[in-house]
């Protein structure tokens, strides 16, 4: 990894938030003190009711929404204090991939896929290299070619996911990944997100799907009213005992 | 864009990537973009006719004040060796610079010269005599004097001599009090039409984001830096502001033969140079007007929703 903004916090975590608290200018507190970290490589569900705070804590971290109080440091970057040039920096640090796929439908699985790495400048041959990579481990090369409309709901999902990942990311998040998605379908792509976590990447998922969280017994960082009210590891989607 | 190293490379790439995503909006959003054109041109051929006029009328102006100073017309019972003493008198009178004799001869051949140009019949032959009398051109240090010298030529002993003084303060207040108004006029035009075009600008412009909005989304989620994502929009204003200068451009060199026709019927001081002024002023005022609000329509569309 090698960026030129100021590298801070703990060097072994990809997110650090301490101490953080957001609140709107209504005077809704959207996120009250709360501090978590999630280490290199980890895998962690985000789990918690609507108006929880999942929204605002990833918000937080793709620096969408600014901290009121506290410290939030994500693949190295103070991002409670970044510059607004300093942002997409951040930014290719980090893949998302939405509920609802956010494909561009005039472009094909490739150029979509592509397109990440297309608008922040990279060369040709390594846009082609990366994007066949992406490809490859999402499983559609095949598909390549088809556009978004040609595709199924775990197709355009896996699409999106390949996007995400193209341009190598440290953390990758995924806000609701299986939302729109049938649950066999569901099943797939979070094989797919463990798959890529198994190469190193650290991943996110915002759910509320409690049987894909309590089967896959990972870390569960539990939010509610916008207070941490949980963080354990191997845990199920609702708290025993 | 602070803490982006862009290398020439990426930046060329980029570019490339802007302006094609720039011509896909255009002809993606074509009604929008028709509409901004269309209003860019009227806006810019009034601001051109504008321009075209002021620069007659300020041609009209220089011409009055350097040519139309105090002419004092002599009585035709002056002789030559009068005159000759008139001169003398005339010159030593403060802010004179210089007195010119016209004889009667020469003033009906002068006149039978500018009929000539102007294209109307020479009827002078039809005279027995000739009714035009002799007089003494007089140019002046400061225009301004004009009054002041004409005072002078009454009070000097010569004075009877003189059949009419006519001095050109009223010419040059004149045409001062219309070229103003003009000015004032034009400028108001100008600004009531570059509002109207600004708003068609940013209109499409807001129609292109909105086009664009998943695009720009995923953009910005994906590490584009703010310029590179704005940089589409801003080609489009800039695009839009080129094609209105170059139509109007186009259609002020075809009608530029009858512009300087009118432009003559209209002051009758010769010479107005319309091409020449189509050609400079004209022309480097209309690109700069057309890009200037091309670009200005751009970013106002663009404040605040791409942060």
């Amino acid at each position: 990894m090698s960026h030129g903004a100021e590298l801070t916090g703990d060097q072994t975590a990809v997110v650090d938030l301490q101490g953080i608290s957001v609140t709107y200018p209504s005077g809704h507190i959207a996120l009250g003190d709360v501090s978590l970290t999630i280490q290199r490589g980890e895998f962690a569900f985000l789990v918690g009711p609507s108006g929880a705070g999942k929204s605002t804590l990833i918000g937080l971290l793709v620096r969408d929404v600014l901290p009121t109080k506290g410290e939030v440091h994500v693949a190295g970057f103070p991002v409670h204090r970044l510059s607004g040039g300093d942002v997409p920096r951040l930014r290719r640090r980090i893949g998302v991939v939405f509920q609802d796929f956010r494909l561009l439908p005039r472009r094909t699985v490739r150029e979509n896929v592509a397109f990440a790495l297309e608008v922040t400048g990279t060369a040709p041959d390594v846009v082609a290299t990366a994007t066949d990579r992406a490809l490859r481990i999402v499983g559609l090369s095949a598909l390549a070619d088809r556009y978004p409309s040609e595709l199924s709901g775990g197709e355009q999902q896996r699409t999106a996911v390949a996007r995400a990942i193209v341009g190598d990311p440290e953390l990758l998040i995924a806000d609701e990944p299986t939302g729109n998605l049938d649950p066999l379908i569901s099943w797939e792509i979070m094989e797919l997100l463990m798959d890529i976590n198994r190469l190193g990447v650290t991943v996110l998922v915002a759910t509320h799907d409690s049987d894909i969280v309590t089967t896959l017994r990972r870390r569960v960082i539990g939010l509610e009213g916008g207070r941490l009210i949980r963080d354990e590891a191997n845990a199920t989607y609702h708290r025993v005992g | 864009m602070s803490g982006q190293q862009t290398n020439p490379s990426q930046r060329s790439r980029l570019i490339r990537l802007s302006i094609s995503a720039a011509a896909n909006g255009l002809s993606r959003n074509r009604l929008a973009t028709i509409a901004a054109t269309t209003t860019m041109t009227l806006m810019l051929m009034v601001l051109a006719s504008v321009l075209v006029i002021r620069a007659g009328l300020d041609a009209a102006l220089s011409y009055a004040d350097s040519k139309i100073e105090v002419v004092a017309y002599l009585k035709s019972s002056v002789t030559e060796g009068e005159a000759r003493s008139i001169q003398v008198q005339i010159e030593a009178i403060d802010g004179v610079k210089e007195a010119t004799f016209v004889s009667a001869d020469d003033a009906l051949a002068a006149f039978k010269l500018r009929l000539k140009e102007r294209g109307e019949p020479d009827l002078t032959g039809n005279l027995g005599v000739n009714p035009l009398p002799a007089s003494y051109e007089i140019a002046l240090d400061n225009p301004a004097d004009t009054g002041r010298v004409a005072d002078g030529l009454s009070s000097i002993s010569a004075a009877s001599s003189f059949t009419r003084i006519i001095d050109g303060r009223a010419l040059a207040e004149n045409l001062v009090a219309i070229t103003g108004a003009l000015r004032i006029v034009g400028l108001i035009i100008v600004i009531g039409f570059s509002l109207a075009v600004l708003a068609v600008v940013v209109n499409a412009i807001r129609l292109a984001i909105l086009a664009r909005s998943d695009e720009i989304a995923i953009m910005r989620i994906v590490g584009a830096s703010a310029t590179w994502v704005r940089l589409p929009f801003i080609l489009e204003g800039l695009a839009i502001g080129a094609a209105g200068a170059l139509i109007t451009l186009f259609i002020f060199g075809i009608l530029s033969a009858s512009i300087g026709a009118i432009m003559l019927n209209l002051f009758r001081v010769l010479p107005v140079q319309t091409s020449a002024i189509l050609a400079g002023q004209v022309s480097l005022s209309v690109i700069a007007a057309g890009l200037g609000l091309g670009a200005l329509g751009a970013l106002l569309s663009l404040r605040g929703r791409l942060n």
